[in-house]
């Protein structure tokens, strides 16, 4: 009889847990959030991870998605494709999420791709320009334009609207980033009539480009395209100025951040770079993101900080028209995408591409200032 | 003419630093028959102090500039102390592959630790170096008033570990609960990207022939490396601690007969390697204001090949050693022709393997170096 009672207890208690388990999995979803938020991208990973964090927590305190409660874990990847990887398997086989918003750099998108795809949970990379990330397979998504379009906006700004025709440039051998900008860089402005007079590559990890410079210097350049993070970036424009060479200094989206004033201070002032938004975008969804990014972090956001956020908004109305927190059936909704967001409606392309517009920058006491548009 | 002259002014600038750091490696390999690979990390952590003290401290220039570099050393030199003490004294009767092995992992270990440490925030690696200064800081009182633990047998005194221990925990809780009052007041926007050199020197540039010009901070380099590679001659061609280093290196046995405490030389020579390395570490981030916890990874390296080309144990070796590697890099990279091209090939990686090229071309032809004594047969 004893006996009895207590199997019939612990079957009661089995019950209720696997019942409580269900009710609990029913009542939430959870989504990861990878960002570099230590390493030589770190204000790079602050920005990402804030930005889904307040789409997120907004969500939430708006009750929620189709009746989820949304639960984020955020990861970092320290801007290293090794530890990109092992966060990206956390993630799917520890927290059980049903997506992934991340990760910011390519390399290191291009390592977890491959993960997300073989175990079926959809992501979709905040800022990862480089093409070939989305080309791993169906499940692997982006929020921004790709590198071609990006290198293609530099060139036309510097030959049609600054009006130059020599160029130089300068990057990273090892980073497909930086690689990739650069030589789309170098054909696109060429095809345009203007003049590459060189094209100099250093390895990562260097502080000193003087070398590179030198050579640089050489051939009296009107501009010098430095496609690289700002951190690099800010380095190099230093030493650049400090040997005497005059060119304007070009960049891409990976100058967006304010340790690039930091770093570069005056060597900076008067450069123009390529991004994503403008935090002084009249856009009213964008003016409401940039008061309540200010409210909450007390500081304006970067691109950065803007896509993720367009990231999580992606997710978010993918779950919602899937009425689901099944993997499968968020990147199915995913892929039909047609949002109205930030920088304007978003649809994908068939590689999942977005197809949206870029702005270009002005570094103008120690900001980025918003100088122009440019549409696809 | 302009390109050669400039490639050849940064190609000093390159090769000072590689020579201060292979002194430490040389001076150390010719006492000890050991390879320090951890001379690299001494350097790095030799720039992040610095780095804390400038943005700390606010001074006058001239008075600062020789703070941030003396500071650095000494405490450079504490770190080298505790090194030897902790990892590699008690191997020194091993086999000579256990010390090498050790140094690699010393090497490893302190790399880590700042890189793991100075990750998120400037905030919380001042805390870890705060800490690592603790223990070092107790480390050395230890050594000295309690005789801590050098050798544990064979008079092994539990008491002896448990004291230090006790105070380092709460030396560490004292930091700890500090910690907001520690980094919150100074250091708020500050990021190991840019090292403030502004406030220890104001760049100036001197024109020398036509474009080609040399800054102060080149000059200050030149001046602050031949100073300490001045001393450094004197104290080990002139002084006692000199001969009984030189001695040393001869027959460390028959030194020890003639009552000359073989330690205690040992301990001063990696006080003095050390304190170069951090010298080199504090003037590599004036040069190239960023730190990163693997900054001494590559410059360690290369410094390394600068000692063995100039002939391992030789001092000038190591200073011509590394003027040369770092002056071959310069117009390695100068000369190799980069992707633009018909080829499109990029050569420039390449030279970084030109550090590698001159050690073996050296090791074949000169295996002792330039400076080295060829190896005498003993009967």
């Amino acid at each position: 009889m004893k006996k009895s009672l207590v199997v019939l207890l612990a079957l009661a208690v089995a019950l209720g847990l696997v019942l409580g388990g269900c009710q609990k999995q029913a009542k939430e979803v959870k989504i990861g959030i990878i960002a570099p938020i230590s390493g030589e991208a770190a204000t790079f990973g602050e920005s990402t991870a804030n930005g889904a964090k307040l789409y997120f927590d907004q969500v939430n305190a708006a009750g929620g998605v189709e009746g989820m409660k949304i639960v984020y874990f955020v990861e970092d990847d320290k801007g290293n494709p090794t530890e990109g990887a092992n966060a990206y398997s956390k993630l799917i086989d520890q927290n059980k999420v049903s997506a992934i918003v991340g990760t910011v750099m390519s390399k290191v998108s291009l390592a977890g791709a491959p993960i997300a795809q073989n175990k079926g949970v959809p992501m979709i990379s905040p800022t990862s320009t480089n093409p070939a990330v989305t080309l791993v397979g169906n499940y692997i998504f982006r929020a921004c334009f790709i590198d071609p379009f990006q290198g293609f906006v530099a060139a036309k700004f510097a030959y049609n609207d600054l009006g130059k025709k020599t160029a130089a440039v300068i990057y990273d051998s090892g980073n497909d980033y930086t690689k990739g900008l650069a030589e789309v860089f170098r054909d696109e402005f060429t095809k345009m009539g203007g003049k590459i007079t060189a094209f100099e590559s250093y390895t990562a990890g260097t502080s000193d480009f003087n070398a590179q410079l030198v050579k640089i210097k050489a051939t009296n350049p009107d501009v010098l395209f430095i496609p690289n993070y700002y951190n690099d970036a800010g380095l190099i424009a230093k030493q650049a100025r400090e040997m005497g060479i005059k060119a304007i200094f070009l960049g891409g989206d990976g100058w967006d951040s304010p340790d690039l004033f930091k770093i570069g201070g005056k060597a900076i002032e008067g450069g123009f770079f390529v991004n994503h938004f403008s935090k002084d975008s009249q856009v009213p969804a964008a003016k409401k993101f940039v008061a309540d990014y200010k409210a909450k972090y007390n500081k304006d956001p970067d691109a950065l900080a803007a896509l993720a956020y367009e990231a999580a908004m992606i997710v978010v109305d993918a779950i919602k028209r899937a009425k689901s927190a099944d993997p499968k059936a968020i990147r199915d909704a995913m892929e039909k995408t047609n949002l109205e967001t930030l920088t304007g409606v978003v649809k994908f392309d068939q590689n999942r591409n977005p197809v949206k517009g870029a702005v270009i920058l002005e570094c103008k006491n120690g900001q980025a200032v918003y100088k122009a548009s440019v549409n696809p | 003419m302009e390109t050669f002259l400039s490639q050849l002014i940064f190609g000093l600038q390159r090769g000072t630093i590689y020579a201060l750091i292979a002194l430490g490696y040389t001076m150390v390999y010719g006492v000890v028959r050991l390879i320090n690979f951890a001379y690299g990390e001494v350097f790095m952590i030799g720039a992040f102090i610095s780095f804390f003290l400038v943005n700390a401290v606010s001074l006058p220039q001239p008075i600062l500039v020789v703070l941030a570099l003396l500071v650095p050393m000494v405490t450079c030199s504490l770190l080298g102390l505790a090194m030897d003490a902790l990892a590699y004294r008690p191997l020194r009767q091993k086999p000579r592959l256990a010390a090498l092995i050790t140094a690699i992992g010393v090497s490893f270990f302190l790399s880590n630790f700042v890189s793991y440490s100075s990750g998120e925030t400037v905030r919380s690696s001042a805390i870890a170096a705060f800490l690592l200064a603790g223990i070092l800081l107790l480390y050395v009182l230890g050594v000295k008033y309690l005789n801590f633990p050098v050798k544990a047998s064979p008079n092994f005194k539990p008491m002896k570990f448990v004291i230090p221990i006790v105070s380092l925990v709460l030396v560490g809780y004292l930091f700890w609960s500090a910690r907001d009052l520690l980094v919150e007041l100074r250091w708020k926007g500050s990021s190991f990207a840019s090292y403030p050199v502004d406030r220890l020197i104001t760049v100036e540039k001197i024109p020398l022939y036509k474009s080609v010009y040399i800054t102060n901070i080149q000059i200050m380099n030149f001046l602050v490396s031949v100073i300490l590679m001045v001393v450094l001659s004197y104290l080990v061609n002139r002084t006692m601690t000199g001969m009984a280093m030189r001695a040393s290196k001869n027959n460390k046995d028959a030194v020890a007969l003639m009552g000359v405490n073989v330690n205690r030389v040992i301990s001063i020579t990696f006080i003095i390697g050390t304190a170069l390395a951090g010298a080199a570490g504090v003037l590599s981030a004036i040069t190239y204001p960023r730190l990163t916890a693997f900054m001494g990874v590559q410059p360690g390296l290369k410094a390394f090949i600068a000692a063995v080309l100039g002939g391992i144990g030789s001092i000038e070796g190591a200073m011509l050693g590394g003027i040369i590697m770092g002056v071959a890099e310069q117009f390695a990279i100068g000369l190799l022709p980069s992707s633009y091209g018909p080829s499109r090939i990029d050569f420039t990686p390449l030279a970084d393997g030109v550090a590698y090229a001159i050690l073996i071309v050296v090791l074949l032809l000169r295996p002792q170096g330039i400076f080295g004594e060829p190896p005498r047969e003993k009967l």
